[in-house]
């Protein structure tokens, strides 16, 4: 359902026009844009190094962020605004962060990442420099 | 531009979009069309749409569901067929009807931005001024995402 495209088709998208050179860093398995509601995966980019069923995977991120917001409401009522980390064994981290749409809907920005620990924390502190209004632009 | 003219423009720029119409389910009759053709006869398909949305309502109504319906998908092999009913006054029975080609459609995509231009087509209806916007989600109460709460 939602538009995967590979790496060459990745300026004329969304996710390209919002993470631009980062999309090449060999670190980013995968990228989606995602409707926390529904689950649906309005934008999905896989690199060539990662074989994931993504309309899956981000159906799954997408129930993660859901129980992360309800299960833990009345002890952190603002939810997990700086979003989710999910590391896993094989260094692979998840990353899910809420992005804000002037249209209201919910949607979160999904990226899969390979390395260590340092090398995510050298990844976040570029992506909190990045313009994530152009992910959310309306019909025209 | 009237406004029924302007919504019908941006949902036939929807990508993958071969047909569109405004449709009022109470008589069958299209408002307006963008698409239609031989192949695709959208006279045919606005009352018979009208009836798959009566359907729908009414089995709401005789469950005691007291829920409105916000969009009907449906899929096919080749073609993806969203109804996004308007929101309005009891007596308007209103809702957008969109015919996408599968291979080149997102249909995550066209559902959010159909209903994008129904809250715009809502909004510019004179006799809604003065409604709050929507905006967001009323699903549940919390305020996560806090900042889509500020009204545009």
């Amino acid at each position: 359902m939602g538009r995967h495209f590979r790496e060459e088709h990745a300026p004329t998208t969304k996710l390209g026009a919002v993470l631009g050179r980062l999309l090449r860093d060999p670190r980013i398995l995968a990228a989606a844009l995602v409707d926390y509601d529904s689950g649906m995966a309005l934008e999905t980019y896989g690199s060539s190094r990662c074989y994931l069923d993504l309309e899956l995977a981000t159906a799954g991120q997408a129930e993660l962020m859901r129980v992360a917001v309800d299960t833990f409401q009345p002890l952190h009522p603002a939810g997990p605004a700086d979003g989710l980390t999910v590391s896993y064994g094989d260094n692979v981290h998840h990353l899910l962060t809420p992005v804000t749409d002037p249209y209201g809907d919910r949607l979160l920005l999904s990226l899969i990442v390979a390395g260590s620990s340092a090398g995510l924390c050298m990844l976040r502190r570029r992506l909190r420099t990045m313009q994530y209004h152009k992910l959310t632009t309306g019909p025209c | 531009m009237s406004n029924i003219e302007q919504a019908l423009d941006m949902a036939a720029n929807i990508k993958g979009a071969f047909a569109v119409a405004l449709v009022d389910y109470d008589s069958g009759m299209t408002l307006g069309s963008r698409g239609g053709s031989a192949e695709f006869d959208l006279d045919v398909a606005a009352p018979g749409n009208s009836d798959v949305v009566r359907s729908k309502l009414d089995v709401i109504q005789k469950l005691a569901i007291r829920e409105t319906i916000e969009d009907i998908l449906i899929t096919l092999n080749t073609q993806y067929h969203l109804i996004r009913l308007i929101r309005g006054q009891s007596n308007e029975k209103l809702f957008f009807y969109l015919a996408l080609n599968r291979a080149q459609a997102n249909l995550a995509m066209a559902r959010r931005d159909l209903r994008i231009i129904e809250e715009n087509f809502y909004l510019s209806n004179p006799a809604v001024a003065g409604n709050q916007v929507r905006g967001g989600h009323s699903v549940d109460g919390q305020s996560f995402f806090p900042s889509n709460s500020i009204q545009r």
